[in-house]
Order: structure tokens, then sequence, then C-alpha cells
């Protein structure tokens, strides 16, 4: 070997000139601590705070980051550099990567695509969650029918708060409309309302969420609330009332109804990748079915908040049945177009995907 | 002796690392987060959150008292703030957090910890919606349901969904990544946020004054690159060992082992490990320029073997 007599006699004077790793670190320092001053200022003001030429900065310094890193764990002698790398890398990485791009624009994107899509995707679930929801308020009244004790047992006594079937027609209808002067009781309302938003959104996203035990929780959730609808119905529907029912239930609660449902599907949907994974891994299934159905489940908790204030201030100046009806349709009408459209864009990708 | 013999043996800790792939193609290392320091992550969380929607509440009623006298409608309109903010904190406070923070929450924050995304995809929103929408089911049912049993709520229904939550929640004990539900749903794992902490280089300080020791190429075969890093460490822990023999004792063990004659002055014993050290790195260093590895003294490159 040619450096036979060097190895004889290493070179005492400088040999600090000689080791490559310390050169390499002499040499990569600089740009390391300007990797760290850039995570610094991301970290305390925001990635909005690096101007244009510094979010170009970071990622190429964080790009030689990791090649230093990739070096460092070849060749490197001298832990201090590798641990400090390592650590260096993984705390960039998580910053240039662990951040959504954009919230504003991916927000966007998802009421215009995302949720349509997901709604479509979701259709075999979305019909199942109907079903059992339907089948819940045909046997609320069925049993209504069978026998009266059935609502008590079911619900406890005086379960909607004062109407029962022992009050008189012209009781109940007095809560259907105008219930006790509407200026004294705006806030008393509005506070009534937003409560039971907020306990419906609870509902929804327990719809959702227990689909992940095989969705029979969440198909008892469906049915129970079906059962209540059910219910509630024929205390009015055995006075008269029915269609006067209906319209005040419709305002609001078409839209919060068909909110439940689709929180119900998602969960559905979620139950089925738990229960059937199919050809891919039980986890892969659910993060899959899991974040589809997620989308749907934003979908119903905006759908809620609509509801809630529908309920809180529309349903109580709108006083007339026929208009009852028409807006509380006429919503659920234009929430059906609009998921429709996910149909539409699934079929104009689907014929983009054949003329490939 | 005061360092762990054992991290320095096993190379690095392995115990909750994860190696994520980048899109760079190269893998970086994250710790995972133990579960008690997530289940104290998320107390903090829950604190903050109560605080935070009472101090609404409050501002609000100072708001109120300073500007009108308080009537019936005010007491009811401060009801619905109180709502409002419960609403929010409840159901948002966690995802605008992570949406808006760059994975953390302030109980994270606090407790040095982030979520990343678990395949080395960045961290897609509706991830974090999801991961967050199940907490419904993992921190508030449970907690709802626990406070159900002393309510009035029948204690039989209450208790049963307990078990029922109790069981979904425990599922973070099951899994090796440490994740709950919401983080395989999402796709996330949560991580000990790194800190980079470049130390001063062993061999550069050595170098500031000429060597006093020279070593032959002969005297240099012995050693191999996991001992020369517990040099390292024993190096950078120097001042700890001001008043006992360690050094003493490793510098008696070195001389014999790699047949060092000359007596050696216990006032020189530093100056030899340094100059040791970087002897040996630097040979170390040109070995393997030539492909010649080694990795530790039982490495006997010749027969192929890799010694640990």
């Amino acid at each position: 070997m040619s450096l036979s007599e060097d190895r004889s006699a290493p070179d005492a004077s400088g040999f600090g000139f000689d080791l490559k790793s310390v050169q390499f670190r002499r040499e990569r320092q600089p740009q390391w601590e300007a990797l760290e001053g850039l995570i610094a200022k991301v970290e305390t003001r925001g990635v909005s705070a690096l101007s244009f030429d510094e979010s170009l900065l970071f990622a190429t310094l964080y790009r030689q980051a990791l090649s230093s890193l990739s070096v460092a764990r070849e060749i490197s002698l001298d832990r201090a550099v590798q641990d400090y790398l390592e650590a260096l890398a993984a705390r960039a990485y998580s910053l240039m990567y662990t951040r959504p791009k954009r919230p504003g624009v991916a927000a966007v994107d998802f009421f215009l695509r995302g949720l349509p899509h997901a709604v479509c995707d979701l259709w075999p679930s979305l019909v199942v969650s109907l079903a059992v929801f339907a089948l819940g308020a045909v046997f609320g009244f069925v049993l209504y029918h069978e026998d009266l004790g059935w609502l008590t047992t079911i619900v406890g006594e005086d379960p909607f708060s004062g109407r029962g079937p022992d009050q008189s027609v012209e009781t109940l209808r007095q809560t259907i409309y105008d219930p006790g002067g509407l200026a004294q009781r705006t806030y008393g309302w509005a506070e009534f309302a937003l409560s039971l938003m907020i306990n419906n959104v609870g509902v929804a996203l327990l719809a959702f969420a227990l689909g992940v035990a095989g969705a029979v929780p969440t198909l008892g959730l469906l049915f129970f609330n079906g059962l209540i609808i059910g219910l509630f119905y024929s205390v009015f529907h055995d006075k008269g009332l029915g269609l006067d029912i209906i319209a005040w239930l419709s305002i609001h609660g078409v839209t919060e109804l068909g909110a439940i449902i689709l929180a119900g599907a998602a969960g559905i949907h979620v139950g089925r990748g738990v229960l059937f994974p199919g050809r891919k891994s039980r986890a892969a299934r659910l993060r899959e079915n899991g974040q589809r159905a997620g989308e749907v489940a934003m979908g119903a908790v905006v759908m809620l908040i609509l509801a809630g204030l529908i309920e809180g201030y529309l349903r109580l100046a709108v006083d007339v049945l026929v208009w009852r009806l028409v807006i509380g349709w006429g919503l659920g009408a234009l929430f059906l177009a609009y998921f429709a459209t996910g149909g539409w864009w699934q079929a104009l990708r689907g014929r983009g995907g054949h003329d490939v | 002796m005061t360092f762990d013999i054992q991290r320095i043996r096993d190379g690095r800790e392995t115990n909750g690392v994860r190696r994520v792939l980048t899109p760079e193609g190269v893998e970086v290392e994250f710790t995972l987060a133990t579960r008690a320091q997530r289940l104290l992550a998320v107390t903090i969380d829950v604190v903050v959150q109560i605080a935070a929607t009472l101090l609404a509440y409050a501002a609000v009623v100072l708001l109120f008292a300073a500007m009108t006298g308080v009537n019936l409608n005010g007491v009811q309109f401060l009801n619905v703030v109180l709502l409002m903010a419960s609403f929010f904190f409840q159901f948002f406070y966690f995802m605008s957090f992570e949406v808006f923070w760059q994975g953390k929450t302030p109980g994270k924050h606090v407790m040095g910890l982030r979520v990343v995304g678990a395949n080395g995809q960045p961290l897609a929103l509706r991830g974090l919606v999801v991961r967050n929408f199940m907490r419904q089911v993992e921190l508030f049912l449970p907690l709802s349901a626990g406070f159900g049993l002393v309510g009035q709520a029948s204690p039989l229904s209450s208790l049963m969904s307990l078990a029922w939550a109790v069981g979904l929640s425990a599922y973070i004990w099951f899994d090796a990544d440490r994740r709950r539900l919401g983080d395989l749903m999402g796709g996330t794992i949560v991580v000990v946020q790194p800190v980079p902490r470049l130390l001063p280089d062993v061999a550069a300080s050595a170098q500031a004054q000429p060597a006093t020791f020279r070593f032959t190429a002969a005297q240099m075969e012995t050693y191999g690159r996991f001992e020369l890093q517990v040099l390292e460490e024993v190096l950078r822990q120097g001042q700890f060992h001001k008043d006992d023999d360690v050094h003493a004792r490793i510098v008696e063990r070195i001389a014999s082992k790699i047949g060092y004659e000359s007596e050696i002055a216990p006032a020189l014993h530093e100056a030899f490990l340094n100059d040791f050290y970087a002897a040996q790195r630097q040979h170390l260093e040109r070995e393997a320029l030539y492909g010649k590895r080694k990795e530790s003294k039982a490495d006997d490159t010749d027969q192929g073997s890799s010694g640990h």
C-alpha cells in the first residue's frame, strides 16, 4: 500500500485537517445551523412567517440535512454528529410534511368535490342507514297503536315536554303554532335550539365513531332515533294533527334527520371496513373507509349546524304549514342535488378514464 | 461507570423508535410518545378546554355588566354564549390546533409531543379530522358515561356504555405503535418532538494542541467503531471523571491491549486518551475509505463476520 510509510508514523502535527469527518462537519455545519434557525422561526411564528425565498431555502436545507444524515449514518464515527442530524432531519421533516397544505384551499375543495363525492361513494351504507331509521320510525308508530304503555316504557314519563296523548288537540296545536309569544322566548329558544344542536352533533359523531365496533351500536342508534320520531309523530297523528307535525318537523328536520342518516351511513361504512376488509389488511381498510366516512361525518356536522340555525330562528318566524313544508323539503332537495354532483364528478372522471 | 454502556452497545435506543420513510427516500427516526405522556397531554388539554370555556363565559359576563344592567334576557343570552363556547371547544378544539399548529395542541406542546403521518405521507386534513372525530368515542364517551354513573341516568346503562367505551379506548394499550383508534384511522402516530443538539467534536478539541503520544499502525488494529464511540462518550464526560480513577483504568486497559510499552504519567492520562481517540478515528476513517469497516474489536473482517 502506498500509504505504508504514513501508517507507520501518523502525521502528528496536523491530523485534524486529515480527518474527513471533521472537514465534513466544518463544511456542513453552517447549513445545519441555518436550518435550525428557520425551524425555530416556523415553530414560534408559523409557516406564514417565512418569506417566499425562505420557504425555498427551507426545502433546500431540509434536503441537504437529509443527505448529510445518510452520509453520517454511512461513514461517521462521530456519534455527536449522527445524533444531531437524526434529530434535525426528523424535526425538519415534521414541519416540511406534517402540515396540511393550505387548510383554506383544502376546505373549499372539500365542499366542492370531496363531500358530494364521498356521499355518493357511500350509497350502499346510506340505503342501509335510511332503512334502519325508517324501520325504527314504523316500529314506533306500530308500538304506539299496539299499546300506549310502550310510550312510557321506551321514553319515560313526559318524554316530549308536555306533548303527551293525554293533552287536548288545542294544547297540542299551540305547541306547534307560536308557542307562547315570540319576543320573550327568543333567547330561550335560541338556547334550547343550541343545546339540541350540540346534542345532535354529539350523536352524529358517535354514530360515525361507533362504526369501529362493527357498526352494531350505530345501527342501534339509528333505530332508536327512528323509534322516537315514530312515537312523537303518533301522538299528533292520533289527534288529527299529522300533517301539521310533519310540517313543524320538516322545516329543520329534513336537514337534521338527513344529517343523522348521513352520519349513520358513515358509521356503517366504517363498520363494513372492520367486518369485511376484503383483500386488504383490516387496518388498511379501516383507514381507507374511516377517512372516506369521516368526510361524510364532517358534512353531517355542517348540516346539523344549519339545522340548528333554522330551528332556533326560522321555525319561530314561519308560522304557516305550507311554507314550513316548502322550506324544509326545498332545502332537502337542494342537499340532494348538491350531493348528486358527486355522482356527476364520478361519471366525468370515469369517462375521462376510458379515454386514457 | 456513570454512562449507560448498554445504550452504546446497542448502537442506538430502539425501544419505541420508528423510522418513517420520507418522500426523499431517506428514513428519519422518531421516538413514539409513551402512553403516559399522551394521557398527561390529553388531561392538560381537557383542563384547558374547560378553563377556556369558563373564561369566555366570564369575559362576556364582565363585558355585559360593564355595558348594561344584567336582565333576564341577558342571563339567557349568556347561556347561549356558554353553549356556543362549549360546542366549539368540545368538537373543534383539538382539530383546529392540530391543523393550524403543525400537529400540536397545548397539551402536546407542554409535553413536547406532536402528530406526524405514520406512513411518511403528508399529514392529510381528513386524517386529522378523523383522528379527532374518534375522540367522541375514545375520550368523551367514557367521560360522559363516567359522569352518568353519578347522575340521574340509569346506572346500569351508564355502566354498560362505560364498559363499551373503555373497551374501545383500551385499543391504544395493544397497538405496537401506540396508536389509538383515531390514529389508526387517520394514519397518524404521536411522537416525541426531536430536539437537535450538536455537541462539540471531541477530535476537533483534541486537535487544538499538538499530539503528545504517537501510535504505530499495528497498535491501531485492535479497536473498532464501537470502542471508539465508548471512548467518545468517556471523553465528553471528562469533567465528571476528574476525581475518580476511570481514566486511569481505561488508559491502563488500552495500553495493555494495544501493547503500548512506555510508562504514562497520571497527569497525562487525559492527553493520552485524546490522542488515542484522534489517532484511532483517523485510522478507522482511512480504512473505511478502502472499504474496510471495523465495527468492534470482535469484528474480524477477514472472516467476514460482523461483530456485535
